[in-house]
């Protein structure tokens, strides 16, 4: 192989690339290529976030006069009720791994392709049938008990379409497992040679945790919710208290999964955090072992504080206890990261293109987020703020303040890799500061409103909390704007965008030694490692000036 | 050396480690299947405690031989399922005690069903369908029931799928479109089938025995 | 490895009695556990037959299921669902057996 090949600067790949190799609606329907698996997943959520989208722009709308004046209670319970579940579990939940984690993990550790690429394809066409059931719901006259299905409610007094609401989860709830089960065998048994597990760059350990924590903690929901469909479908009493069942147990089973859900929505995104500030400081992450750790950590104890969901429900004090000192405990491995985060920045020489604004946006927000995560855990505060919007602002801090911006940022920083094509810097740079402000606009507010008393999931409030209902919805409008933006540019670039080389940010990482777009197998050469992750700069020095040892620096042919 | 080319999938270039994966994919995958039937067991666990002796007398309500006799049968169709697993490995000079092993252990699973809905029929006729004419009228007596048609039926679903791809793999070994020896298919499909056969385990204690001592 | 005249590790036979002892020691511990449930011992009546099917699960997962012959990553995923699980029961009953009822 030449040099100018190995640097990708030949004007044409020599095979087609896997976004031309076969052109037919039929060769991406039943592909089993992770890319294209990957790619089928980003329209698959996009359309889920604008749909998601849309129900609370119009519950912010809503929310801008104190007696409500567009909806009536009825639609505005289900359109925050949709917002969530499509938010959560179409959105969310699959949205870094199942495209930016499908796309890259078998990139990163050097594989042709997941363990089970059938599977794979099954998993996504699992998500559309779900997606289907959820939709059907919504078009049928929506539901109104909430993401959270509490009981009695959703068994035994809602009116609205329970049933397909819940099975929609129900089904996206295997495409979850599946991929879980795929992504954790790809990990073991799939990587390149001298990939060694502290080789692994993080967003791989992320992956991998996120996935582990998806194989075991949805099947409980999956019960959860087929409990609930019993009882409302069958007659079958489980939570009725008049036959001695106990509506709390649903919100044992539902949050065993929902607690561990939040962490599999934001571990990926640490993960893209991870990948993308030592590119553009030049620096290798700091503590990477520890980093590891904590994932891990963080994933193992996320599954016993789900406890702290339920202060107020009737829960035992013992039990209140005992959830809200591991909820406390469970802060610092999350701050450790953002603590190595911060400290992979000392001495590095920081570029902003926009995937380092998002992610060091993330880094605040999360901070933040997390931050009010510990009031929260401290029982006496949660009692009164409870059911108010401080909970909501917290949640949306890290949810979209968090894991959306690191969505953005991931999908800024490989988009070259993915599609060949750079997208225009100065929009994206614009956009990822435009989000900022209005995602500070839209929930700050929230959390004050919250404090001062203003519940949740109430349609009408007292005229005191209006400056903060208008503030919040005025922000709402600058963050949709900040994320059409995207839609535009990144399409656009797609025809007009400059071509992107193979490395075009000289980051390190497998993903970034084959060509952009990838051929159909990933690599034309068997990928070895012989270094760790994140080799930016030669020990002692303390950023890297010159190209970086990439992971692969030598191919076999 | 036998000839497994035929049977390399993407994105494997080496036979054992196709078939390694195929094994660790099917046992996480089991992993979640415990945690499944595992939360129908605690929701069991939390009515009981809240119900003791309501449990107690609709545990004696059920029909302990039915019970008994499914789960014998159950535990006979694992041992089928082993043997034809374990045969399966040594290669294709057990052929037919593979084939035969697999219909039996499939006609076992159906087995299971046909006790299953005379169970079924009777427990209706018998009124111990939650409703308003039920039989029992203890408190958390229907919440036993409920349990019962939910995590019976659930359990048969899974059965089901058991015996549909158990039966699949008989077939296709009879027609000599099964690379016996070296398709991992049987290997995966018996630790499905032994872990239906765990959760009915776990099952018939909690269904079955309940009360008998008084 | 396997082939399709090579001698066979292990007879037809080895093979029906290792397995058939190990389906005699389950058909037995279902009858024990049939018969000790009609032996009234207040708690321990519904503690034996829980126990006697913990042990029967075990019979069918270390030998039926192999993991005793299996890589230490297999048994890692079995043993972090049963971790998993252990902690869904003990958490949720830490609730459900503190509270604090007004009648007690």
């Amino acid at each position: 192989m030449t040099d100018a090949l190995l640097t990708g600067d030949l004007p044409l790949p020599p095979r087609p690339d896997y976004l031309r190799h076969g052109v037919t609606l039929k060769s991406w329907l039943i592909t089993t290529d992770h890319k294209r698996i990957a790619i089928l997943y980003a329209i698959t959520i996009t359309i889920f976030f604008f749909m998601g989208g849309i129900a609370i722009t119009l519950v912010r709308l809503e929310l801008l006069t104190p007696n409500g004046w567009l909806l009536t209670s009825d639609t505005y319970n289900k359109l925050f009720s949709f917002h969530g579940i499509v938010m959560v579990w179409f959105f969310l939940v699959p949205s870094i791994p199942n495209t930016l984690g499908n796309f890259l993990l078998p990139l990163m550790i050097g594989a042709p392709d997941v363990a089970f690429p059938r599977l794979n394809l099954f998993s996504w066409y699992l998500t559309i049938a779900a997606g289907v059931l959820t939709v059907y719901a919504l078009i049928a006259g929506g539901v109104d008990t909430g993401w959270t299905f509490y009981t009695p409610y959703s068994t035994m007094f809602s009116n609205s379409h329970v049933f397909a609401a819940a099975s929609g989860v129900f089904v996206v709830g295997f495409a979850s497992i599946a991929t879980g089960v795929n992504f954790i065998a790809t990990t073991h048994m799939l990587r390149a040679p001298g990939m060694t597990w502290f080789r692994l760059p993080l967003f791989v350990w992320a992956i991998y945790a996120t996935s582990i924590v998806m194989v075991l903690a949805t099947p409980v929901l999956a019960i959860s919710l087929l409990l609930v469909i019993a009882e409302r479908w069958l007659g079958l009493p489980i939570f009725n208290p008049a036959n001695g069942g106990d509506p709390i147990l649903f919100q044992h089973l539902f949050w065993f999964y929902s607690h561990p859900a939040v962490y599999i929505m934001v571990l990926p995104a640490m993960g893209v955090v991870s990948e993308i500030i030592p590119c553009f400081a030049r620096r290798r992450i700091f503590g990477y072992d520890f980093m590891v750790y904590a994932m891990l950590v963080i994933a193992g104890i996320g599954f016993f504080v789900w406890g702290h969901h339920m202060f107020v429900s009737g829960q035992s004090p013992y039990a209140n206890l005992i959830f809200s000192f591991l909820s406390f405990i469970i802060a610092v491995p999350s701050a450790i990261k953002v603590f190595n985060w911060t400290a992979s920045l000392y001495r590095g020489q920081i570029s902003f293109e926009a995937p380092m604004l998002y992610a060091l946006g993330f880094v605040g927000l999360f901070t933040t987020g997390g931050l009010s995560g510990l009031f929260l855990a401290s029982i006496p505060v949660d009692v009164h703020v409870t059911d108010t919007y401080f909970v909501v602002a917290h949640f949306h801090y890290i949810m979209v303040g968090g894991s959306v911006s690191a969505f953005f940022a991931g999908l800024h920083f490989w988009w070259p890799k993915i599609t060949g094509k750079m997208y225009p810097e100065s929009w994206s740079r614009f956009a990822a500061i435009l989000m900022y402000a209005g995602f500070n606009m839209t929930f700050l507010p929230q959390f004050f409103a919250g404090y001062l008393g203003m519940p949740r999931r109430y349609h009408t409030y007292p005229p005191e909390f209006q400056i903060y209902n208008v503030m919040s919805s005025s922000g709402a409008a600058i963050l949709a704007l900040a994320y059409l933006l995207p839609l535009g540019y990144l399409a656009w670039s797609l025809y007009y965008g400059e071509r992107a080389g193979k490395n075009p940010w000289g980051a390190t990482g497998l993903e970034w030694t084959t060509f952009s777009p990838p051929p159909p197998k990933n690599f034309d050469w068997q990928p070895r490692v012989d270094r760790g992750p994140y080799d930016y700069h030669a020990e002692g020095q303390s950023a890297g000036l010159d190209p970086p040892e990439v992971q692969n620096a030598r191919g076999v042919l | 050396m036998t000839d497994t080319s035929g049977l390399l999938r993407e994105p494997w270039d080496n036979f054992e480690r196709q078939r390694s994966a195929g094994k660790f994919g099917i046992w996480v995958f089991l992993a979640s299947e415990v945690l499944f039937f595992g939360s129908l067991m605690l929701t069991y666990t939390v009515c009981r405690i809240d119900h003791p002796e309501a449990f107690a007398a609709a545990g004696r309500a059920t029909n302990i031989w039915y019970g008994t006799i499914n789960t014998a049968i159950l535990l006979t169709s694992s041992l089928t399922m082993a043997v034809a697993s374990q045969a399966a490995t040594v290669g294709r000079v057990f052929r037919r005690l593979v084939i035969w092993c697999l219909a039996a252990t499939a006609s076992l699973g159906i087995a299971f069903l046909v006790v299953k809905a005379f169970e079924y029929k009777e427990d209706i006729e018998k009124h111990l369908v939650p409703s308003a004419g039920f039989a029992l009228h203890d408190t958390g007596a229907q919440l036993f029931f409920g349990l019962y048609w939910l995590i019976t039926g659930v359990h048969a679903v899974h059965l089901i799928i058991g015996i549909v791809l158990v039966s699949r793999l008989a077939l296709l070994g009879y027609l000599q479109k099964l690379q016996i020896g070296e398709a991992p298919e049987i290997e995966v499909t018996a630790l499905y089938w032994h872990l239906v056969d765990v959760i009915w385990i776990f099952l018939y204690p909690l269904i079955y025995l309940p009360g008998r001592a008084s | 490895m396997s082939g399709e005249n090579a001698a066979p590790r292990v007879s037809a036979r080895q093979l029906w009695r290792r397995n058939g002892l190990i389906w005699a020691a389950l058909l037995s511990l279902l009858f024990l556990s049939l018969g000790l449930a009609y032996v009234p011992m207040g708690r321990m009546t519904m503690v034996a037959g829980i126990v006697i099917a913990f042990v029967k699960s075990s019979l069918v997962i270390l030998l039926f299921m192999e993991l005793v012959k299996s890589k230490p990553l297999v048994r890692l995923a079995a043993f972090a669902g049963v971790v998993c699980l252990a902690a869904l029961f003990a958490l949720t009953l830490a609730d459900v057996l503190t509270r604090i009822t007004t009648t007690q």
